[in-house]
């Protein structure tokens, strides 16, 4: 084999061996949406298959394993077909940590899918067409014709188009800190970036890298939770406090919960689902829930309430709430404070 | 003349991989510092050390063989601090698996004083090594292979006596952590996360390159097993920071 498969070789390895190792820590790990985590793991396995085609093309590449043509387009689809899934994968992935909703996704399955499936489509035309893509058996590598560009244009346009709705969702919600937007785009691109200039298969290692560093804010938000109820902690609240101060959190209402300890746990899915947006519910005490909020009127913070309360009554939860408003000459910093003086 | 071989590139690819995977890490790790406790103080030196062993093997690699000006004192000094932060990180790593898993201080007993003699020695052996070595160069009258290793006058490098030794030091630091990761583990980790998970990349990482040749995979295993190690522990951290006390 030559010097260049075996580096290829021993990258695509390492990527495979990354990935694997984070895949068991994300399998272990406890957390409350299973969904996440379950989409999290097909972003893994996606880099495992990707990274194992590479490995086989570089095989293939150098006449380690024998091949006819069409065993060559297929290794060569077979890893197309990796990238543009995983590229699905990762829009899936960033839609669901924002909006936390299956129906969400749903009622933009056609505009979220047909990228892919038109992806797919020149992939397989591409098979005995060639209009993508050829691989040359004499010099043994892939020839791409000028058509290639449109597929790239469809990856990066999931690409592209997760990370603009990512950085314009960061602004309004607190619970983006934990999903920084570079820890997955500059060793990406950086990898990308090699890919090209090298003769080297360097994306799954790229790809891999992110997705850890992923993992590891995963891990850095889960100091911030409550480990029963999923709710934020005291930690969250210290923080959300210093972006109060900084004038980086808009604070308009707080509503407080007492809810049994014993029922805490049973109570978090019923609370959630009542929330609006931007809303960061704490969990400041063994049955004690504050939540923070944007809702500025009276009247819809009442129905709030009162839908918080109601619902946690028909699972049978008898609850105690209140709320208050913040006064219009008031600091967001001085209204908490007091409120927490108070509670 | 200076030449970049497709090894030197693979090399800096990997162990340029390493350095990216550490710092980020390292940044996402911030608020288990913020904690103060001591075994994350630990898993930032070993981070940092980590890190320095990565840019000594670039070193080493794109020295070794070569012969430009310069090239034999690089691969010396590259070798000799590759050595001396392994067997460091080795020591650290014990030290980490005992105040982690064994839930022990840092504060040294007699018996743990005594147990760093091995690698204190050692790393001072490679410090003579050095100065001796470069200083004695094997040639053809003179067959002086260093006391850990030599590198000759084209650039070519030599095992001496201590070398394997060396590897035991390293070893014995490194299987004491292990074991310590293996029996001490507690709770949701006991049960959760496989032991094997710590132990298979820094294997292969070793392993590998010792068998097959080419590339060094040893910087990235070792990332890659300390990163399992502390990020598949920190579940535990949760257990009652709720109640805004410390934490597990």
């Amino acid at each position: 084999m030559s010097d260049v498969g075996y580096v290829s070789l021993y990258v695509n390895t390492v990527a495979i061996m990354l990935c694997l190792g984070v895949h068991v820590l994300v399998w272990k790990f406890k957390m409350k949406d299973i969904r996440e985590k379950r989409v999290f793991l097909y972003l893994l396995g996606d880099i495992v298959v990707m990274s194992l085609f590479y490995i086989l093309c570089t095989f293939r590449d150098d006449g380690v394993i024998p091949c006819n043509k069409l065993g060559a387009m297929f290794l060569e689809t077979g890893l197309e077909m990796a990238i543009n899934i995983f590229a699905l994968i990762w829009f899936l992935y960033v839609d669901y940590r924002m909006f936390h909703s299956v129906g969400h996704i749903k009622r933009n399955a056609v505009i979220i899918m047909v990228p892919l499936l038109l992806a797919v489509l020149m992939n397989i035309i591409n098979i005995p067409t060639k209009f993508l893509f050829d691989y040359d058996m004499s010099e043994m590598h892939v020839v791409e014709t000028s058509f290639y560009v449109f597929l790239d244009v469809i990856r990066l346009a999931y690409f592209i188009v997760s990370i603009i709705i990512l950085v314009i969702r960061k602004r309004k919600d607190e619970r983006m800190k934990f999903f920084s937007i570079g820890a997955f785009i500059i060793p990406s691109v950086f990898y990308v970036f090699l890919y090209y200039f090298t003769p080297f298969p360097t994306v799954s290692l790229g790809l891999t890298i992110a997705v850890t560093l992923l993992y590891a804010e995963m891990v850095n938000e889960k100091c911030y939770q409550d480990e029963k109820t999923g709710f934020y902690n005291m930690l969250y609240l210290d923080y959300l406090k210093k972006r109060i101060a900084e004038n980086k959190y808009d604070l308009r209402s707080i509503l407080m919960f007492n809810v049994p300890e014993s029922e805490m746990e049973k109570s978090s899915p019923l609370i959630t689902k009542q929330l609006p947006e931007f809303c960061d519910t704490i969990r400041c005490g063994k049955d004690k829930l504050i939540i923070l909020s944007r809702v500025k009127d009276k009247g819809p913070l009442t129905m709030l309430s009162e839908d918080v309360k109601m619902s946690l009554e028909e699972a049978g939860i008898a609850v105690e709430s209140s709320f208050k408003l913040k006064k219009k000459n008031e600091t967001a910093e001085s209204f908490l404070e007091d409120f927490m003086r108070n509670a | 003349m200076f030449e970049l071989t497709t090894q030197n590139i693979g090399t800096l690819l990997l162990d340029g991989s390493t350095i990216f995977l550490l710092i980020g890490v390292l940044m996402l790790s911030t608020i288990m510092r913020k904690r103060g406790r001591q075994d994350d103080k630990l898993f930032f030196l070993l981070v940092i050390e980590n890190m320095v062993i990565a840019v000594a093997d670039i070193i080493t690699y794109l020295a070794d063989g070569k012969d430009f000006p310069g090239a034999r004192f690089l691969n010396m000094f590259g070798v000799s601090v590759f050595y001396l932060v392994m067997i460091m990180l080795c020591m650290t790593w014990e030290q980490y698996a005992t105040v982690r898993f064994k839930r022990s201080s840092m504060k040294l007993s007699k018996r743990r004083k005594l147990s760093f003699i091995p690698g204190i020695v050692m790393q001072f052996i490679l410090v003579v090594n050095f100065f001796v070595s470069y200083v004695f160069y094997r040639d053809d009258s003179n067959r002086f292979n260093g006391l850990v290793f030599a590198v000759d006058r084209s650039n070519g490098y030599h095992y001496g006596i201590l070398f394997v030794p060396m590897f035991l030091v390293m070893g014995f630091y490194m299987v004491v952590g292990f074991v310590l990761v293996a029996k001490y583990r507690t709770g949701s980790n006991k049960t959760l996360i496989p032991v094997w998970i710590y132990f298979i990349p820094l294997a292969v990482g070793l392993i590998v390159p010792f068998v097959f040749g080419g590339l060094s995979l040893t910087s990235i295993g070792i990332a890659m097993s300390m990163m399992f190690t502390h990020l598949g522990s920190a579940s535990e951290i949760t257990e009652s920071v709720s109640e805004g006390g410390e934490s597990a």
